[in-house]
């Protein structure tokens, strides 16, 4: 080895080693207080019995005919607040001609129905609850958004019967047909060739089935299997149609007391708080947990074992009732959100670390939240709250902050 | 080739000092301004710090670049091992290298020299877990705890020292102190439904100092040597708002080299230090601060410059007061240390390597450190 090569092999050596303790391993456990930092963090859990500045109760949200269902109660024990529930679909009109074949454009005229065909989505049920059965009613087919429970209620008679259709008790979400015969309607032909039904859930034990609606796309069918004249002879057409209105009705639920926040039900409500907080948490403190806490006034209505999630959602501009929503993704619905249950009592805790968040990033953002159900206006579920008119039962903000760390104490 | 082979070395060696390491340097490194750094060569780490104000490369004494023959680069990394038990806490396999010492001198005439350096003033990077159990809303909540501080407080030397005569040097030096260090606190919840918490920071360091210093070549192989040094408050600022000042120490430091034979030299430097003047600075943190003696010896047999042998052997030792603890009881640090060295490429290039056992106790701490240093000096 020659001195140059020495030179470079003595000084690439002394590199080497010099950059070989570059791997690090400094994480360490500290032995607090006295071997710490300073920089401690100090956690501050306070409840904020005045975060609640103002609150409404808005009504009307959604409603029956507007639902992303239809739910049928059957409680006749009344321990859920709602008794019964009907539903009620009115369906397009059928044509008076059909196409004589399905490959041509040629109609002819309808000179007689066999039969009529209704299917039924179930998209909800109540768990455990066996023997189902729906009961379907022909109603007037002008039938319209004017329907009440009580208007209603001569057209739920035997006279008006079509069929009974058992649930079987395997089905938790799917559609269900029957058959009925050409007599269903008398007067089908003079109402315009239209038809409306009204569907009664029947069942040995309280319980609750949910039917879907046109506003989701998943409603009932009514098939007509009909004779044409083809001008050659009477061919068997048929032909479909789904609900131009459908809605549900219930007994209305008893009203609450005037300084009661109702969220929920049918048609739906909802309730909008205004926060207040201090900016000494907003403006530099970082919120590790905040809890909207709510005391439930009775229990929860609804329809036997029915739950819905009550959601908490900033408004993007405080008009009051109409206040825009500010949209929550779906799968941030349960983080938003918790769940009661009909006949629950206990005090309802919804996490809202997000939305104080969200204001924090943007102080200049309305402070003003609205509470509503999921689903909304499809369940009787109705949770009724205290307010800040009630002392006792106001809305609380439980948080849970950490003050800006000093780090130079 | 030689030339360019130290010079290589060096250049890779330097690229390495900027980087950020995170190095947590001692457990006294969270109180404080930090823990103190030393300025010194690996020749004199490896003389326990006897030799800090007779040598050139070692940023003490702004007297001795007069020693400085050639224009001289030179930079050290060290890489220590730790470990420390503390209140029934211990931990081992601690790892981090540092680069504590960078400079650049040579003679400017026959009478006058310069150096210029980068060393570290205090070292405050530490990286902290902590657990706990906290009663949170009426449950019983896990919680963890980590405190990162990554960076330190630098000291920016220029040094110009004048032989006022054969045996007398002097020498001045100006102090600039800067640095910033990365901050981050966090907390994580073994309960999810509780966000973690983190708060970043910057913060930055600054102010001045100066020193003069003199070497006295008292008699044919006695060096007599001392320095003081003063410096200002040290201004903090967090994200570019000033939290605090800490008073700086005053700095006086003297020893003694004795070279009874040219094979042989002994070496004893003793140095104190007001660092009680930031006490009240401090109080707040729960820091006590302590005046502080250190005084380092060592021995040093055959060297190239002797002409006696190439290789030399270097054994040192110190003691030193630290200067904050989280108590009334002061802190102290013994320092053994071995080393040696050897000169190539004509003697353009040295490398000097040392190793130290650094035991610490105090305060209920029982620290041990294994430390590994290499310099890497540059003579073009």
């Amino acid at each position: 080895m020659t001195r140059a090569s020495r030179a470079w092999a003595v000084s690439l050596g002394a590199t080497a080693l010099a950059l070989a303790g570059c791997r690090e391993a400094t994480t360490a456990p500290g032995a607090c207080p006295d071997f710490c930092p300073p920089a401690s963090v100090q956690l501050v859990d306070t409840v904020l019995g005045q975060g609640i500045v103002g609150d409404s109760t808005f009504i009307g949200f959604v409603n029956g005919s507007e639902a992303a269902g239809m739910q049928l109660v059957n409680d006749t024990g009344a321990t859920s607040g709602v008794t019964q529930s009907r539903s009620v679909i009115r369906f397009i009109a059928f044509p008076d001609r059909l196409p004589v074949a399905a490959t041509d454009t040629v109609t002819g005229a309808v000179v007689g129905i066999d039969s009529f065909a209704v299917t039924l989505p179930v998209v909800l049920r109540s768990q455990g609850v066996a023997g189902l059965e729906l009961a379907l009613h022909r109603l007037p087919a002008d039938i319209d958004t004017t329907a009440s429970f009580a208007s209603l209620e001569p057209f739920f008679a035997d006279s008006t019967l079509l069929m009974v259709l058992p649930i079987p008790d395997s089905l938790t979400a799917d559609t269900i047909s029957t058959v009925l015969p050409d007599s269903a309607f008398p007067t089908f032909d003079s109402d315009g060739r239209r038809a409306s039904i009204g569907v009664v859930l029947r069942s040995p034990e309280p319980a609750f089935l949910t039917l879907g609606a046109i506003e989701v796309g998943n409603a009932a069918i009514l098939t007509r299997f009909a004779r044409v004249d083809s001008g050659a002879g009477e061919v068997e057409v048929s032909d479909a149609r789904q609900p131009d209105f459908d809605t549900f009705v219930a007994a209305p639920l008893p009203l609450p007391a005037a300084d009661v926040l109702r969220v929920g039900g049918v048609p739906a409500a909802r309730a909008v708080l205004r926060l207040d907080i201090p900016s000494s948490i907003l403006d530099s403190a970082k919120i590790v947990r905040a809890t909207l806490v709510l005391v439930l006034t009775e229990a929860v209505l609804g329809a036997p074992t029915d739950s819905a999630r009550i959601l908490v959602q900033r408004v993007s501009a405080d008009v009051g009732a109409k206040s825009p929503l500010v949209t929550v993704r779906a799968d941030s619905i349960p983080f938003r959100s918790t769940l009661v249950t009909a006949g629950a009592t206990d005090t309802v805790r919804i996490d809202i670390t997000d939305l104080l968040t969200d204001f924090q990033l943007d102080p200049e953002r309305p402070r003003v939240v609205v509470l509503r159900a999921v689903p909304e206006g499809a369940s009787f579920v109705e949770a009724r709250f205290g307010s800040t008119a009630n002392a006792a039962t106001r809305p609380v903000l439980h948080i849970t902050f950490v003050p800006p760390v000093d780090f130079f104490r | 080739m030689m030339r360019s082979a130290s010079i290589v070395s060096l250049l890779l060696v330097a690229l390495a000092v900027p980087t950020q390491l995170r190095s947590q340097v001692s457990v006294y490194a969270v109180h404080g301004i930090g823990f103190p750094g030393r300025p010194l060569s690996a020749r004199s780490l490896a003389l326990g710090g006897g030799s800090a104000l007779f040598d050139p490369a070692s940023a003490i004494n702004p007297a001795a670049p007069i020693g400085f023959r050639r224009p001289t680069a030179m930079a050290i990394s060290g890489t220590e091992l730790r470990s420390y038990e503390v209140a029934g806490v211990a931990a081992d396999g601690l790892r981090s290298t540092r680069f504590p010492l960078a400079l650049v001198g040579g003679r400017l005439s026959r009478r006058m020299a310069f150096a210029i350096s980068m060393a570290t003033y205090a070292e405050r990077t530490f990286d902290i877990t902590a657990s706990d159990t906290m009663i949170l809303r009426g449950t019983a909540v896990g919680v963890e705890d980590r405190i990162m501080s990554d960076g330190g407080i630098a000291d920016i030397r220029g040094a110009l020292a004048w032989a006022a005569s054969d045996r007398l040097s002097v020498g001045v030096s100006v102090h600039l102190l800067s640095g910033s260090t990365k901050l981050e606190v966090r907390r994580t919840f073994e309960d999810s439904s509780f966000r973690s918490f983190r708060q970043d920071g910057r913060s930055s360091f600054s102010g001045v100092g100066a020193a003069v210093g003199f070497l006295w070549n008292a008699l044919p192989g006695m060096d007599i040597g001392g320095a003081v040094r003063i410096d200002g408050d040290l201004e903090v600022t967090l994200d570019s708002v000033q939290v605090g000042e800490f008073d700086l120490p005053a700095t006086i430091t003297g020893g003694i080299q004795l070279a009874p034979f040219p094979a042989l030299r002994l070496t004893v430097t003793g140095q104190w230090r007001s660092w009680s003047d930031a006490a009240a600075d401090v109080v707040a943190a729960g820091t006590t601060a302590f005046n502080t003696w250190e005084i380092g010896t060592g021995l040093e047999l055959g060297g190239a410059a002797t002409g006696t042998s190439r290789i030399p052997l270097r054994l040192g030792f110190r003691y030193a007061q630290l200067p904050f603890a989280p108590d009334a009881r002061r802190p102290r640090e013994l320092d053994f240390s071995f080393g040696t060295g050897v000169a190539f490429a004509n003697s353009r290039g040295l490398l000097d390597v040392v190793v130290q056992r650094v035991l610490r106790d105090g305060t209920g701490v029982r620290e041990r450190v294994w430390q590994i240093s290499v310099g890497m000096t540059v003579r073009p």
